[in-house]
């Protein structure tokens, strides 16, 4: 977790709580990887031994385990984990209210007034998306625990194509998110600041309207928010580039891993691999990797965007701290 | 009642004025004017306990921190900053006041009658219609949060530049009989609105000059 | 929905080029899940795997990884030119108003922290995923009725029941939705009032009466964040059960017809890799529907020049 997210969260004596919810969660990914694995492996044998007679047995008993499944991660859902969520925002919501009122009138016009709104409002938004949205530090988590375990679980099925499925997948995830990924929250940072800089002409547009246009000056006005509005369109567009670079990188060592999987794979049946089953059962291993490492790949590029929300927020509580070092 | 010594303030990285002196007894009306942009409102909010100086002393009512300077004072600005609360919280900001005070400071302050026309009265509510009130009237709710207040000291900074002229002769008339008895410091770029007070200074230059 | 049309219409071009590309990457996915059928039936009759039978697969994998590259970013790009037309369109009413018709600095900064944030947000991140899903969807569909009819209306049926399910449920999330961001509005024009206000506050003493106000408004909020969050598990793990159904379905009949030997396993593996991306694009709808109705919400919110 991020230190700045972690200091928030320790702040506002919300630490244990989350530290709760993620244990809760965490096992989710996995336990549906491992259904989802069993499953595929069963109903391919069936087909392949041709026994019509389980066929029904066993289509009840996944259906059964999905239900038990899923109920479980609804339970944790709708009680601790949205608990967790109001209290954080009611929290830190009301921790920057105190800090705002409690400032000087010099502190106050350190930000704008569309700064202040930002950071009590978007930033704690952001925030929270950080800890609890999907494809966010939980989700990463809970794709990360499911990671190891699938790895784990694919050494001990069949190390060589486990091998394999490393040899692929590693080198396009350094190039992918250690490279390419990296320099996004830079330009989501930049779009951030050009889009406050947008806001802050609507009140100059409403509260000097009418001299804008007794002045004839609505062209050169609009000409200055397009300018602002382009400078937020050029920081998001070079965020998607690097996006599609990324998920070109990802299509491609998914896709060839996946195709040399069934080679590699064909080559070993009737030796290290009892049948096409197995080894199907060993794609979905593979696929549970490749979709934990998307997850996390897209996850950790949100939380880089979020936390410049967190480091915002935490400039605020420290200008608590620093006033108060002042009257000492 | 207020003294400034050898007062200087410095805005983003600009100077707005040095050394700046000025001695306020208790019940003197003192009127400040200038161009726009000389930093008369700035001293304003200097005296109001918003700013710190950047060096110098600064006594207000016995005061000379600024947390406890604003409890000493009470401002009225151009703008009337009113609340998306209703027009007696806005009044009151939640303090407790008897009604029998909050009914003479809404006639003071020449709004007892629009008020009592309100089908919710004192309780309206003044969001999203505080855009609905008129220059006028949202001035004299904040003439009447300072009444509310009711300090010895009492800072106004250019309380009627946004009026036309019949709103802005009745807020004023409302200002004057609430300003009897009180040290007074008004900020103006119209001269003609300090009639009758007691000493007049130009700013300029970030210095006073008595007119 | 008038806003939307306005945008689309200003950027008709780059949403023609996005809708092209998109269909030129999904149609590649399609033929690569083709291969990799017809590669499990020779895995599964023991045949050759000759170098020649697999250049066609390798083409496909280069061709996945470009189209998807380019899917990608001209579909964000279009995305991003509509929140553009958006913004400098909002700015633009607000300066061509009339007097009579001025909305309060308050409204208009709210306004651009909420609605327009959270509809330039959506346009950027998600807008065309949605559409990229349901083209996904309707391109797999025919795409299955090539490779067998039969089965692939038994993996439509429960699909569509599921659908139906989440029309509804999405339904019942989209007033809460509403009500939960009309609160979040009334929470910060409350805020900004008080930044704008700030000097009387402190002057006044009026601290404690704005952390109450503040407050009040809060506790609106939270109410209908709790609810929507408890709804929105709910529906979702119903979502996720149901969307495991067609799938099994699928197993149940697509392994029968292996049986009987209707189909070969390698159709079965092509139904189970597409079947996927229907799954998750099927799981993810309510939270997509609750985002397109707030994403609609607040465009209603939003006047354009």
């Amino acid at each position: 977790m991020n230190k700045n997210v972690f200091k928030i969260l320790k702040e506002l004596g919300l630490l244990k709580l989350f530290t709760l919810v993620l244990l809760l969660r965490l096992p989710f990914d996995f336990l549906n990887a491992v259904l989802s694995a069993n499953m595929i492996e069963s109903f391919i044998r069936i087909s392949e031994v041709k026994d019509s007679v389980n066929l029904l047995k066993t289509f009840g008993v996944f259906l059964f385990f999905t239900f038990i499944l899923f109920a479980y991660n609804a339970l944790i859902w709708s009680t601790i984990s949205i608990y967790a969520d109001m209290l954080f925002h009611k929290k830190l919501r009301n921790r920057i209210l105190d800090i705002m009122l409690s400032s000087t009138g010099r502190d106050m016009e350190k930000l704008s007034a569309g700064d202040w709104i930002t950071r009590l409002n978007n930033d704690v938004d952001r925030t929270s998306d950080y800890l609890v949205t999907p494809i966010n530090f939980m989700h990463v988590s809970i794709a990360a625990f499911n990671m190891f375990l699938s790895s784990l679980v694919l050494v001990f099925l069949n190390s060589s194509l486990y091998l394999l499925t490393i040899l692929v997948m590693i080198p396009f995830f350094i190039l992918s998110n250690v490279i390419i990924i990296r320099k996004i929250p830079l330009y989501r940072k930049k779009s951030q600041e050009a889009y406050a800089k947008y806001t802050n002409w609507m009140e100059p547009i409403i509260e000097s309207k009418e001299a804008i246009t007794v002045f004839d000056g609505q062209d050169a006005v609009m000409e200055k928010v397009e300018e602002a509005s382009r400078e937020i369109l050029r920081n998001n567009l070079k965020a998607h580039m690097l996006t599609a670079w990324s998920s070109f990188f990802n299509i491609f060592s998914g896709n060839l891993g996946y195709l040399l999987m069934f080679i590699m794979g064909n080559s070993m049946i009737g030796s290290e691999l009892k049948d096409f089953a197995e080894l199907m059962k060993i794609t979905q291993y593979r696929a549970e990797m490749l979709k934990s490492i998307n997850v996390m790949n897209v996850g950790f590029s949100n939380m880089r965007t979020n936390v410049i929300s967190a480091v915002r927020i935490e400039e605020i509580l420290n200008m608590e701290k620093e006033n108060w070092k002042k009257d000492f | 009642m207020i003294e400034l010594k050898n007062l200087s303030f410095t805005y983003e990285n600009k100077e707005v004025f040095k050394n700046l002196s000025l001695k306020v007894k208790k019940g003197e009306k003192v009127g400040i004017i200038g161009e726009s942009g000389c930093g008369k409102s700035t001293l304003l909010r200097l005296m109001a306990g918003l700013y710190e100086p950047s060096s110098g002393e600064m006594i207000i009512d016995g005061e000379n921190i600024p947390e406890k300077i604003i409890r000493k004072v009470s401002v009225i600005m151009q703008s009337p900053m009113l609340l998306p609360m209703s027009i007696r919280e806005n009044i009151t900001m939640g303090h407790e006041v008897s009604e029998d005070k909050l009914k003479k400071i809404l006639e003071d302050a020449n709004i007892k009658k629009w008020i009592d026309s309100l089908p919710e009265g004192i309780e309206t509510y003044l969001g999203d219609r505080a855009d609905e009130l008129s220059g006028g009237q949202a001035q004299r709710i904040a003439i009447a949060r300072a009444m509310c207040k009711d300090t010895e000291i009492l800072l106004l900074d250019e309380p009627t530049s946004a009026l036309d002229g019949e709103n802005a002769a009745s807020v004023l008339e409302a200002l004057d009989r609430f300003s009897i008895g009180k040290t007074v410091i008004h900020v103006t770029h119209r001269k003609e609105h300090l009639n009758g007070y007691d000493r007049i200074f130009n700013m300029k230059d970030g210095c006073l000059f008595l007119q | 929905m008038k806003v939307l049309k306005i945008l689309i219409k200003r950027n008709k071009f780059w949403i023609a080029l996005a809708v092209f590309t998109a269909l030129i990457s999904n149609l590649s996915q399609m033929f690569f899940a083709y291969f990799i059928g017809e590669l499990v039936n020779k895995i599964e009759t023991r045949d050759t795997i000759t170098f020649s039978f697999l250049a066609v697969p390798v083409i496909l994998i280069l061709s996945n990884a470009f189209t998807q590259f380019f899917n990608q970013f001209i579909g964000r790009l279009s995305a991003e030119k509509m929140a553009h037309t958006l913004r400098v369109g909002y700015a633009k009413i607000l300066l061509m108003r009339s007097s009579k018709e001025n909305c309060s600095v308050a409204a208009a900064m709210s306004v651009a922290q909420n609605e327009l944030a959270q509809a330039n947000s959506y346009l950027g991140n998600t807008f065309f995923d949605i559409t990229g899903m349901a083209f996904m969807g309707i391109i797999a569909t025919v795409f299955l009725l090539f490779q067998n009819v039969l089965l692939t209306v038994i993996l439509i049926v429960p699909t569509l029941l599921i659908l139906i399910y989440v029309v509804y449920s999405s339904r019942k999330l989209s007033g809460i939705v509403t009500a939960a961001q009309e609160e979040k509005a009334h929470m910060n024009k409350t805020a900004y009032a008080m930044i704008h206000a700030f000097p009387s506050v402190k002057i006044f003493g009026g601290e404690e009466l704005c952390k109450e106000t503040y407050n009040k408004r809060l506790q609106g909020w939270k109410k209908h964040f709790v609810k929507l969050g408890r709804l929105s598990s709910l529906y979702n793990t119903l979502s996720g059960i149901l969307s495991r159904v067609p799938l099994l379905i699928l197993f149940l009949a697509g392994s029968f017809m292996v049986i009987r030997g209707d189909i070969l396993i390698g159709t079965l593996i092509v139904f189970l890799i597409l079947q996927k991306s229907l799954t998750m694009a099927i799981m993810n709808l309510p939270n997509w529907f609750a985002n397109f109705k707030v994403f609609t919400t607040n465009l209603s919110r939003i006047d354009i020049e």
